[in-house]
């Protein structure tokens, strides 16, 4: 296809500074996330940066104010509750919802009758937005009508008040999150368990290991790249969840009333958005998204570290 | 051997079962509340099984409701930010992973830095930059981004070519490929599970996502389904049968779509390029 | 070949689409001109259902009527709406007049984003012929806002339970100690028991005697007719700790232990916090003149009267002014234009008949509120006087800039009083303590 690279070249190549074909080719097919880069990303971080070092109501130009947000935020009770909050919820559901996931794939990942079925079973709650989830559960969670209650009360047991709980909300949400989650990332373990050749298996069987073994030293190897990456994205969105707890924790869609029993399930991203959007403090949110960038930050870091241990390549 | 793998299956079976009781038994009671007058709805004690059954709950909604519009936006913004990620997504990958340039790992980690970007933050500015463009209260907000790379797919893409032996690149080379070429013909069809992840997962994000289109749509026809229903909330006092209804009908075109693709998914992850 | 060929025109194609769209920038602000005589104005409304189409059709007259004021239109659903509106603000690309909730035209009045309408009031309107005008008022005398409808609480009643449970429906004499009392007559739990019975189980309720929801139809109403309340005269202090919010608290409280009074893990049950009422599962509420619309469509039998007295014989009526604010930004040209279309909203006998007839809210024009039309609309004939009555006792909810911020502080702390996690005078004295934080960050440089 020389026409199209005689097309193409002049765009990119104006320095006249000698590039190798492939560097050529490399810089052409980054280019969409160059632009993206430099339009979409630089600028409005730049602008939040800003921001962020400014009392910003949106509705006036910023005025600078010094670290004086970051300040506030260090001494701000409802911060530390909600990045206690956070943390809790990341906790509970990653491990949860990764070790259920790869459980559910290694039992689906052989020839079972009604495979198909099952596999859309678990899928069907992925593919339900928050607001079709907020009906849902409340068929399970309605403290009067909800069959969670109408069981706990069969069995002789006090009905419990689950969402207005302040000690049982962030688990109830937990549990809702993980019902909904679990199906999608099965389905990325079993695409990687598909992966994994057959022979592999038969030679292990032929040495003599039983289930444990294989999966110990056949699956878990050969799919620890996907694990891995599953478990920094996780982490990472979990940690930057906001419409589970939106929809799920306010009264007709008002922000400012979700996150509570007295903020018990008050999050990161909520409590951005509330100071940023419902009390038109610009400047705050943008502070917190820059702490809550820097804690991801260092996660992530940790978590590449730590990969190198465990993840195992192909050569 | 034998007695293992059919005990194996058993448990299996156990597992699975169980499991897909949980998954359904929330959507069923829904389903059923949807069907119920609003007595039974809030009758003590709870009547499971709505007597009879009211179909018209879903006929009511569907004529005070603009579903049909919502869910054509929903598709329009789900199928151009699939295709979207899929293009973009796997040949910047694929540059990071197999190709050499000059500050390339400089550029790879700030990828990974702007996956850590709490999108919140840069509302506000991209808002700025869209109403410039005169593109506010189009559904152009919400795909566009899609085509210029997304940091999650390419960070996806990337771990999959990665795994894929060098040697076939090389093949590929003395073949007189150039890069995007062997891209092309060689990479891409051994990343079919990837890809489909990657359309799953931008399938589900896009149909799924609130926050974008609360803040970039203003009129009620360019509504996409998850705030088209979050909007009808309030609107029945007394009546909250119908939402449920309304939620539920949300989801239909989707599970229909998804059926359909199911078998695409698997045989995509199953016709893997690997050996 | 074939491939790689569509990928290189899709790359080609998504360049040449960020080149332009990088180019059309600028050309989308030279059209706005060449306007000779045509003013095209942006209109924004918080949709409420069917409203949306008669406020289409009001726009058609008014268009009609002033041939060179062109409108469109920007609606939405009312938290996307108010999201989007400070966006939009912020981008310089707001709607030139739009209608904000009563509680709202503070934050934005005091920000700057409202146009001060005095002058204009003062030229075309004459101020003695509107309900609520003064509820938008600022401290020193500037108005900012015109209402476009107005709310006003009262004391919604079930008739239904009332004559089975065999008393009195409740008048203009009633105290809150007596509402409770009565209140506790009709609520029923699930084995059919009174709370006035013996073994009345305040866990298990089938039926409340009233339902007590958040700052409009719950505390406030009740705060300020036992003398309380939350902010001074100049909606900048907080008064939060006082003995009479102690006393009002302390009715409140009260009411909910005995399962009287729907307390907020009570209303979890709901898919909607206002549902007791028109669902027949509560016998009282203090409502708004809106609730009407849905108690009429579940169709209970139920009628309205002016709300209670506090203990020294003091009312309150909680207000809410839904206005018209003229964006601040907009070329006095586009302003000029915006406040026709005000003007023709509360002057035109015929716009508010119209939009009166829907049921909505009450007039702002006094002749058309008095009038058959609204009193006598519908087919359910309700006391509706007992809205146009509570006028003479009627007050803002303490409406400042940063009102839904303090609101959500007080409402937390309370909140914890009402499920009794704390006591009353802690609950006050935290809730005192942060909304005090909240109004200095924003008034004291």
């Amino acid at each position: 296809m020389p026409k199209l690279v005689d097309r193409v070249k002049p765009l990119k190549n104006r320095k006249r500074k000698k590039l190798s074909a492939e560097g050529r080719w490399g810089f052409l097919m980054v280019s969409p996330y160059l632009i993206q880069f430099v339009v979409f990303l630089s600028f409005p971080l730049a602008a939040s940066l800003y921001f962020s070092f400014s009392k910003y109501d949106m509705l006036n130009a910023p005025k600078w104010i010094g670290v004086e947000n970051y300040t506030t935020l260090i001494q701000d009770p409802v911060f530390h509750k909600a990045l206690w909050n956070t943390f809790y919820f990341t906790i509970l559901f990653v491990p949860a919802q990764t070790i259920l996931a790869l459980v559910l794939a290694v039992a689906l990942n052989q020839s079972l009758k009604g495979l198909k079925f099952f596999r859309i079973a678990h899928f069907i709650p992925v593919i339900c937005s928050w607001t079709v989830v907020l009906y849902v559960a409340d068929a399970i969670l309605n403290p009067r009508f909800g069959l969670a209650n109408t069981i706990l009360v069969k069995l002789g047991n006090n009905p419990q008040p689950w969402l207005s709980d302040e000690a049982l909300i962030i688990p109830v949400l937990v549990a809702v999150a993980v019902w909904k989650g679990v199906g999608y990332m099965m389905i990325i373990f079993l695409a990687g368990l598909q992966n994994v050749p057959e022979d592999l298996y038969e030679a292990a069987e032929i040495e003599g290991a039983g289930v444990w073994k294989k999966f110990r030293h056949v699956t878990v190897p050969l799919i620890s790249g996907t694990t891995f990456l599953v478990l920094v994205l996780t982490t990472i969105t979990t940690f930057q969840s906001f419409e589970q707890i939106y929809v799920m924790t306010s009264h007709l869609g008002d922000v400012t009333s979700a996150g509570g029993p007295n903020n018990a399930s008050m999050v990161l991203m909520l409590y951005l958005f509330q100071q940023g959007f419902s009390f038109l403090k610009m400047g705050y949110a943008s502070a917190i998204a820059w702490v809550l960038f820097i804690i991801l930050f260092g996660i992530t870091m940790i978590q590449l570290k730590l990969q190198k241990k465990w993840v195992y390549y192909e050569k | 051997m034998f007695n293992r793998s059919k005990k194996r299956k058993a448990i299996s079976y156990t597992v699975i079962l169980f499991s897909s009781l949980l998954m359904l038994t929330p959507l069923v009671s829904a389903a059923l509340n949807s069907l119920k007058s609003y007595k039974e709805y809030t009758a003590i004690p709870v009547q499971w099984i709505p007597n009879p059954f009211q179909w018209q709950n879903y006929i009511e909604v569907w004529k005070m409701t603009s579903m049909d519009t919502y869910a054509w936006n929903s598709f329009i913004v789900t199928v151009l930010s699939v295709i979207g990620a899929l293009l973009s997504c796997s040949m910047v990958a694929y540059a990071f992973a197999r190709l050499e340039f000059p500050f390339k790992n400089s550029l790879f980690v700030m990828v990974l830095g702007t996956l850590m970007i709490p999108p919140v933050v840069m509302i506000i500015p991209q808002f700025m930059i869209f109403n410039q463009l005169g593109l506010v209260d189009t559904l152009v907000p919400l795909w566009i981004l899609e085509w210029l790379a997304q940091p999650f797919g390419v960070f996806l893409m990337r771990q999959a070519f990665l795994a894929i032996p060098k040697e076939y690149d090389e093949a590929a080379k003395l073949d007189g490929c150039n890069p995007f070429q062997t891209f092309v013909k060689v990479y891409l069809p051994m990343c079919k599970p990837q890809l489909a992840t990657l359309t799953i997962f931008t399938f589900m994000t896009k149909w799924n996502e609130i926050m974008a289109p609360v803040i970039y749509l203003s009129s009620e026809d360019k509504f996409t389904l998850p705030i088209g229903i979050l909007s009808m909330s309030g609107a029945w006092f007394g009546q909250e049968q119908y939402l449920v209804a309304a939620a539920l009908m949300s989801l239909l075109p989707i599970l229909i779509v998804f059926l359909f693709a199911e078998k695409y998914f698997v045989k995509g992850a199953s016709s893997s390029g690997l050996k | 070949m074939k491939y790689s060929q569509k990928f290189g025109l899709l790359l080609l194609l998504s360049l040449i689409l960020a080149f332009s769209m990088a180019g059309c920038s600028n050309e989308s602000d030279a059209d706005s001109e060449n306007s000779d005589e045509q003013v095209e104005i942006k209109l924004g409304y918080y949709s409420s259902g069917s409203a949306d189409e008669k406020m289409e059709e009001l726009i058609d007259q008014f268009e009609e009527k002033h041939p060179n004021i062109k409108v469109t239109t920007q609606n939405a659903p009312y938290s996307q709406f108010f999201q989007k509106l400070d966006t939009q603000i912020a981008g310089n690309n707001a709607p030139d007049v739009w209608l904000s909730d009563g509680v709202l035209v503070s934050k934005y009045a005091e920000r700057g984003a409202a146009k001060d309408v005095t002058g204009w009031i003062e030229r075309d309107l004459n101020k003695d012929e509107y309900y609520g005008l003064d509820f938008n008022k600022d401290a020193s005398g500037k108005y900012f806002a015109v209402p476009q409808g107005i709310q006003i609480g009262a004391l919604f009643y079930n008739k239904d339970m009332f004559d089975e449970a065999g008393v009195d429906y409740p008048d203009d004499t009633w105290t809150w100690d007596q509402l409770q009392e009565t209140a506790a007559q009709l609520t029923i739990d699930a084995n059919g028991k009174r709370a006035t019975d013996d073994g009345f189980n305040s866990e298990a309720v089938n039926q409340y005697g009233m339902t007590f929801f958040n700052i409009t139809e719950g505390w406030m109403p009740v705060l300020k007719s036992f003398g309380g309340g939350v902010l001074d005269e100049e909606l900048k202090n907080s008064v939060i700790d006082s003995e009479e919010n102690k006393k009002a608290m302390e009715w409140i409280v009260d009411g909910m232990q005995k399962g009287v009074l729907t307390d907020p893990s009570d209303l979890q049950s709901f898919q909607s916090p206002m549902s007791p009422f028109p669902s027949g599962t509560a016998a009282m509420r203090i409502g708004i003149y809106a609730r009407v619309l849905a108690a009429n469509e579940t169709g209970i039998n139920y009628d309205v009267t002016v709300l209670p007295k506090g203990p020294d014989g003091k009312r309150f009526a909680p207000v809410i002014a839904n206005s018209w604010i003229v964006n601040n930004n907009s070329s006095d040209e586009k302003a000029e234009a915006a406040w026709e279309w005000v003007k023709f909203w509360v002057t035109e006998d015929e716009v508010q008949k119209e939009w009166a007839e829907l049921g909505e809210a009450v007039p702002v024009k006094k002749s058309v509120a008095n009038s058959d039309l609204f009193l006598n609309s519908g087919d359910n004939t309700i006391n509706k006087q007992a809205f146009l009555d509570s006028f003479e006792f009627a007050g803002t909810l303490d409406t400042n800039a940063v009102w839904s911020e303090w609101l959500q502080k007080f409402n937390d702390n309370i909140n914890r009083a009402f499920l009794n996690e704390t006591s009353i005078e802690e609950a006050l004295q935290q809730a005192d303590k942060e909304v005090k934080k909240v109004l200095d960050d924003f008034y004291k440089e």
